[in-house]
């Protein structure tokens, strides 16, 4: 698998990223108009939209990754749930500064306990507990195994965060499941500056999950070459 | 709301996108660093050979 996947890891994902990620730039600042009440501001929506796609993908490849290293104990599940936590915390703490910023201008306040909003920091918080769980050096297989049904555990909230507006009738717009007129997105053109952000997005994940994954793919080939040498010596 | 507020929004936004990229990438480099350093330990232990 990893064999197979490196040479497009290596090869495709940071052009392909990179380009992506320019005419992403590109659509947000000179293709989509201006929306007609928010104005400029609003086009702090693509990149915070598409940051969440991010953030979601990076917790969905954990619990999955952490799933499968429960049920197989395989090294390599665990380090792709560690580096699927890590980049989509990225993305989720990405999401979580720039919707307050769009929101000072629109609703007049950095921040309101809206039922999305403190979802998304409930979902922040429980993968900020998996990652202080793996912060201690070297893998406890115990902890790691707390950690992987921590991962399970805390996607339970995403559904959450995407039904919380109807659900609780929140403040947050429902702007991709909003017809056009009330709250859409009602220009062609705004569609396509979502649909390049979100791919640009979604290349950028998968670049930097890929990176961290073979940081630790690597860190764990060296710690098994200490402990070879060490038993050596003895 | 006057339009040189909403592009300092909309630049803070970007600008916020971009430090925690560049923060993310930065955390990527020193794990790099780290790993290379205690592969140069591990390879001077390999040549100077086990101590007694």
């Amino acid at each position: 698998m990893h064999r197979r996947f490196a040479p497009f890891a290596d090869r495709v994902l940071p052009p392909a990223a990179t380009i992506a990620m320019l005419a992403a730039l590109w659509c947000v600042f000179v293709y989509v108009p201006n929306e007609r009440i928010q104005g400029a501001v609003q086009r702090i929506f693509y990149f915070h939209v598409s940051c969440w796609w991010g953030a979601y993908l990076g917790f969905f490849v954990a619990a999955g990754a952490s799933a499968l290293y429960l049920w197989r104990r395989r090294v390599e599940h665990d380090w792709l749930a560690r580096a699927g936590v890590e980049v989509g915390m990225l993305f989720c703490t990405i999401g979580l500064v720039t919707g307050p910023i769009w929101a000072r201008p629109i609703w007049g306040s950095w921040w309101t306990w809206d039922p999305r909003l403190t979802m998304a920091v409930i979902l922040w918080t429980v993968f900020a507990v998996y990652l202080v769980l793996r912060s201690a050096g070297r893998e406890d297989p115990e902890i790691t195994r707390y950690a992987a049904v921590l991962a399970i555990v805390g996607i339970l909230d995403i559904p959450l965060i995407r039904i919380s507006v109807r659900l609780w009738r929140g403040m947050h717009p429902s702007v991709i499941s909003a017809p056009p007129g009330k709250g859409g997105l009602d220009d062609p053109r705004m569609v396509v500056g979502l649909l390049v952000s979100s791919i640009a997005m979604v290349l950028l994940f998968l670049w930097l999950l890929w990176l961290r994954y073979e940081g630790l793919r690597l860190r764990d080939w060296l710690y098994r070459l200490e402990d070879r040498m060490e038993e050596a010596a003895r | 709301m006057s339009g040189s507020d909403s592009f300092w929004y909309l630049f803070a936004g970007y600008g916020a996108f971009w430090v925690l990229l560049a923060l993310f990438l930065a955390y990527l480099g020193r794990q790099n660093r780290a790993l290379e350093k205690e592969l140069r330990a591990l390879e001077s232990r390999f040549h100077t050979g086990p101590k007694a």
